[in-house]
């Protein structure tokens, strides 16, 4: 049933939680690894960015906050919700540095809602809404928050000019006021052009770097996924590269060849580790390599096939990825669920930009991207 | 620590480990102006804020005299230090730089207070390194809600207010007219790297004495990135 498909997959991807108690340290569910008041003990609240569904409701999407702390009578429960009055493709969403506000946008009307999560956690509020994003930058389709100090960096998907894949990033400050804009670069570096795509953010302090990666555009991620996989044309029209840049100049430095849509990036961010993890959704093969290698470059395939072949079983893909690449757990990372992957989604009713980490229902295809060269 | 995993939240000390680029070969965002407000300078006299962030590249601070975590404030003042040392050290910044360290706690940081905190720091009459307050807390949020520097006390078990002030470290690079241009927090807090920012903004206002240290010109697509 469509309905609750779409509901399911918002659920899964746009989950923030709170804390009020203060206890020992835990798992951080943030992307950026040095914002303030990082997560201590048991959470007490879960942030749900829920899609709206016509006929549910108010048929819009809503924040829904639920009582996680088993302690309260209300555990479990949903007990406050805020409606944004209108249906804009609820997606991803992420805190603010000191974690006293979450943003949270939509793909398709490119819309983002500033919640102040800070002051009440157990009742968020709605304090501001941007809504300028296209009309200062071109880009569509605001996907990853990922914070900077007091500003907030945003990796989107599209543009409002031909609605197709080449996008770039955009600045905000913490106040909602627009502060710069990055295109993601469609020339040639080194030998390698870029395909102007973007998608996820991440940041390595230490080494003055920023990954992005790359997916498509709003023609796509807005189309039913079934239809998709079955469009030769709209199949050619998703990201290949992803991108290194200084983060200091905001520059483009290289550009890396990761076909098959490489989508989340974690870095492995404590000290003498070099690398940075994605997962690519159109193949299954993992590959491992520097981001910039000059005679050092390692390529390891371990299988791979086609998009438009049958379905690649990539048994290592199970687990966690830390296990899978490295032999440990590590807490950057989050767990790849080979049953997500398994789900034909061909046959599933849903957007191609509705997605979990095993995008398009593929097994993810993960990169192990080392920098070798560049700080070595 | 949960289930055995490694808590990636734990502060740790700033690390470099790349080549900073060099002054003037990039260009900062504007990210924010200040308002302006009234703090209490260390000599208990009233001062406008605005005239401690305009007129020099100003890099500000927000402590409290007590504190003691060593990746907190006194980790914050050390940084500030060797800057000033850098600063110090390079003739074309001369009388352009001031540091502005701002308590959070005006109740107990009174103006002799903060002049006894900062007199280590003060030293040299040519450096101006501003220790400040507010006359009441009140007059103080304001400023710490237009930076964005969120501040809480830490309470006790039984729910107590302790002497411990849990804020985010921020440092705000500021041009000499009242911008915030950069912010760090601790994984941003390398010297070096600030050091050229300073620089950077110094050469903005003045290029005929842009350094030859390395430094070159924007290249035509970062400038017509820049917004303004």
């Amino acid at each position: 049933m469509r309905i609750d498909r779409r509901l399911i997959l918002g659920l899964g991807i746009a989950v923030i939680m709170s804390v009020a108690a203060i206890g020992s340290y835990a798992d951080e569910t943030c992307n950026s690894p040095y914002m303030s008041g990082l997560i201590k003990g048991q959470e007490d609240f879960v942030h749900v960015w829920t899609l709206g569904v016509p006929g549910l409701g108010d048929g819009s999407d809503k924040l829904v906050t639920i009582d996680a702390n088993p302690a309260s009578k209300t555990y479990g429960k949903v007990i406050h919700k805020i409606s944004v009055g209108g249906r804009g493709e609820a997606h991803h969403m992420g805190f603010t540095d000191d974690r006293k506000y979450l943003w949270a946008g939509g793909l398709d009307d490119s819309k983002i809602y500033v919640f102040d999560v800070g002051t009440n956690p157990s009742h968020p509020k709605l304090v501001k809404t941007i809504d300028d994003l296209p009309a200062k930058t071109g880009y569509a389709g605001p996907h990853t928050y990922y914070a900077l100090p007091g500003r907030m960096l945003i990796g989107n998907l599209s543009n409002v000019a031909d609605k197709g894949g080449v996008t770039g990033m955009a600045v905000y400050n913490n106040k909602g006021g627009f502060v710069a804009k990055y295109d993601m670069p469609a020339s040639t570096i080194k030998q390698i052009k870029g395909d102007g795509y973007g998608y996820d953010i991440a940041v390595n302090p230490a080494k003055n770097a920023l990954l992005t990666s790359s997916f498509t555009g709003w023609n796509n991620f807005m189309r039913d996924l079934g239809e998709v996989v079955k469009d030769p044309e709209a199949m050619k029209h998703f990201g290949g590269t992803m991108v290194m840049w200084n983060l200091k100049t905001m520059e483009p430095e290289q550009i890396l060849a990761v076909p098959g849509a490489p989508l989340e990036i974690r870095w492995a961010l404590p000290e003498g580790q070099n690398w940075a993890i994605t997962a690519a959704a159109l193949t299954s093969a993992r590959r491992s390599r520097p981001l910039a290698g000059e005679g050092r470059r390692r390529d390891r395939r371990s299988g791979e096939d086609s998009f438009a072949g049958g379905y690649f079983d990539h048994g290592r893909c199970e687990g966690f990825v830390g296990e899978h690449l490295h032999g440990r757990h590590h807490a950057l990372f989050r767990s790849h669920r080979p049953r997500a992957s398994a789900a034909n989604l061909r046959q599933a009713h849903r957007r191609t930009g509705e997605h979990g980490v095993a995008e398009l229902g593929r097994a993810p295809r993960l990169h192990d991207l080392e920098l070798a060269v560049k700080v070595g | 620590m949960a289930n055995g995993t490694e808590d990636p939240g734990k502060a740790t000390a700033p690390r470099l480990e790349f080549m900073p680029p060099p002054p003037g070969s990039y260009q900062l965002q504007k990210i924010q102006p200040i308002a302006d407000a009234v703090l209490l300078d260390s000599t208990g006299l009233t001062v406008r804020l605005s005239a401690l962030t305009q007129g020099k590249i100003t890099l500000l601070t927000f402590f409290y005299t007590y504190c003691v975590d060593p990746l907190g404030c006194p980790f914050a003042h050390t940084t500030l230090a060797d800057l000033r040392d850098r600063v110090a050290g390079d003739r074309a910044l001369a009388g352009r730089v001031r540091f502005v360290s701002v308590s959070l706690d005006p109740t107990h940081d009174t103006p002799a207070a903060i002049a006894s905190y900062g007199q280590e720091f003060t030293a040299d009459p040519k450096f101006e390194w501003r220790f400040v307050t507010a006359r009441r807390v009140p007059e103080l949020l304001p400023v710490l809600d237009d930076f964005g520097q969120d501040v809480s006390v830490d309470l006790d078990q039984d729910g107590r207010a302790t002497r411990t002030l849990h804020h985010m470290l921020k440092m705000f690079l500021i041009d000499a007219g009242g911008e915030v241009r950069e912010i760090y927090s601790l994984a941003f807090l390398q010297p070096q790297v600030m050091f050229n920012d300073i620089k950077t903004l110094a050469l903005e206002t003045s290029p005929s004495s842009r350094p030859d240290s390395g430094a070159r010109r924007l290249s035509p697509a970062l400038a017509a990135r820049s917004r303004q």
